[in-house]
């Protein structure tokens, strides 16, 4: 019993020592600061391209605009998260786009994860 | 009343400009404000405010009365006609009978091989078999039904002025069964269907035509119906107006979406993915529920409502029902 328990946790301090010194705190950091942009694309996709064509999109819609130079067009990011809040204030109040954060389908860090996601575009 | 309840259940907004009197159909030659109506920017939830609204803007002096007046279903039908036929002036009767596969080359090519032998033709028998067998005391819906149900079928649904409310033909069968002293029939799925395909067989090239009476009950049941048309409902805020009219023509995802115009004249239709026929309100309910939103009940007088505004806009339209839908 003693020689098993002994085997487990050298075992188990082997493990870490390896896996500790296969990933490196760069990419550990790199993998971090991949998540947020793999989060707002994942968003960006469910959500809009139902209507907008943009890079990664499937089989996108026609309905909206194509997501394109967003930098370039939307500098104010303030201006683009009012029209992801509710596009029927930010532009028309007939505006067929859903009013996603004031209907509650996403929250406030989602847009930003979104917006963020939107400005590699 | 359902609908109000409905409403209320699903009311969300909590601070939208829902109502908006810059632009109406008459004011302004643009046509993507061509033919919307004032209802397009009323939103699920808002509606009881609706009075309030107006009254204000009487107060205003915004040109209130006008919207109130504005309760014409002929003028509407040229205008909303007219603006279908300025976006899509290459379309005839028959473009309009085809909707979506106006828009997809494939798509109709497919639709064109699955006509070649519908579906929908055993339903049609199957509805000609149920309509002809005689209830328990020996009558038949033939016996209930104007012209003993042979070539009606596109003029409805019709405004009943016994009870005040528009009465769909589905309706009108169940009625017969009932006073057959017979069960009434599933609105959706199963027997009703196929009867109404055998009738609307029986109505096939027929232009769609009924007129709504002048009468103050059938206005305001015409008006409902325009309302919810017109309506926001679900979270995403949609209205049946802003994918077939707005956006009619463009694509969903991988679906083309057809105009509003015209589509009444397929229905009842055999659908692939339902495997089976189906009435316009079940189309209606699965629209509501692709858009998120809590469809309304079959039936209800709101549905009926809905399905009296939509209908009329295919007025004059050849009735090319039964039909195949993917």
């Amino acid at each position: 019993m003693k020689y098993v328990s002994k085997m487990f946790f050298a075992c188990v301090a082997g493990t870490l020592l390896v896996g500790g010194s296969l990933i490196s705190h760069d990419a550990i950091a790199a993998e971090k600061a991949k998540i947020p942009h793999e989060q707002g694309k994942e968003l960006t996709i469910t959500l809009c391209q139902a209507c907008h064509q943009f890079e990664g999109t499937n089989q996108a819609g026609t309905v909206g605009p194509p997501i394109v130079a967003m930098k370039a067009r939307f500098p104010d990011r303030q201006k683009l998260y009012d029209i992801i809040y509710d596009p029927h204030v930010a532009t028309k109040s007939y505006s067929m786009m859903p009013p996603f954060g004031r209907n509650g389908l996403v929250d406030d860090n989602q847009i930003q994860l979104i917006i963020d996601f939107l400005y590699t575009l | 009343m359902d609908i109000l309840i409905y409403r209320m259940r699903l009311s969300r907004q909590e601070h939208a400009p829902w109502f908006h009197t810059g632009h109406r159909e008459n004011q302004s030659s643009d046509l993507a404000y061509a033919g919307r109506s004032q209802y397009i920017l009323m939103e699920d939830g808002k509606m009881k405010s609706m009075l309030v609204v107006a009254m204000s803007l009487m107060l205003l002096g915004m040109g209130a009365s006008s919207v109130l007046a504005d309760v014409s279903p002929d003028t509407d039908l040229e205008i909303y006609q007219g603006y279908f036929k300025k976006r899509f002036p290459e379309f005839n009767a028959e473009n309009y009978s085809l909707g979506m596969y106006n828009f997809n080359e494939d798509k109709r090519s497919q639709w064109e091989a699955i006509m070649e032998f519908p579906p929908y033709e055993t339903v049609v028998d199957d509805g000609e078999q149920l309509f002809n067998t005689p209830f328990k005391n020996g009558k038949t819906y033939a016996d209930c039904l104007e012209n003993g149900g042979i070539g009606i079928a596109h003029t409805y649904p019709r405004f009943d002025a016994k009870t005040g409310k528009v009465k769909t033909l589905s309706m009108e069968i169940n009625e017969c069964r009932e006073s057959n002293g017979e069960n009434a029939l599933k609105l959706l799925k199963g027997d009703l269907p196929a009867i109404l395909a055998y009738l609307a067989e029986t109505s096939r090239g027929k232009p769609l035509e009924f007129t709504v009476p002048d009468d103050p009950r059938a206005l305001a049941a015409y008006e409902d119906g325009k309302r919810i048309y017109f309506t926001r409902r679900g979270p995403r805020g949609f209205a049946c107006y802003h994918c077939h009219w707005e956006a009619a023509g463009s694509r969903i995802r991988g679906n083309e979406l057809s105009p509003a115009i015209g589509q009444a004249a397929n229905f009842p239709a055999y659908r692939s993915k339902w495997g089976a026929m189906g009435p316009i309100q079940r189309r209606y309910k699965g629209c509501m529920k692709n858009v998120g939103a809590r469809p309304l009940k079959e039936g209800s007088v709101g549905m009926n409502n809905l399905e009296y505004f939509h209908r009329r806009l295919s007025n004059g339209l050849p009735s090319n029902a039964p039909n195949n839908r993917f």
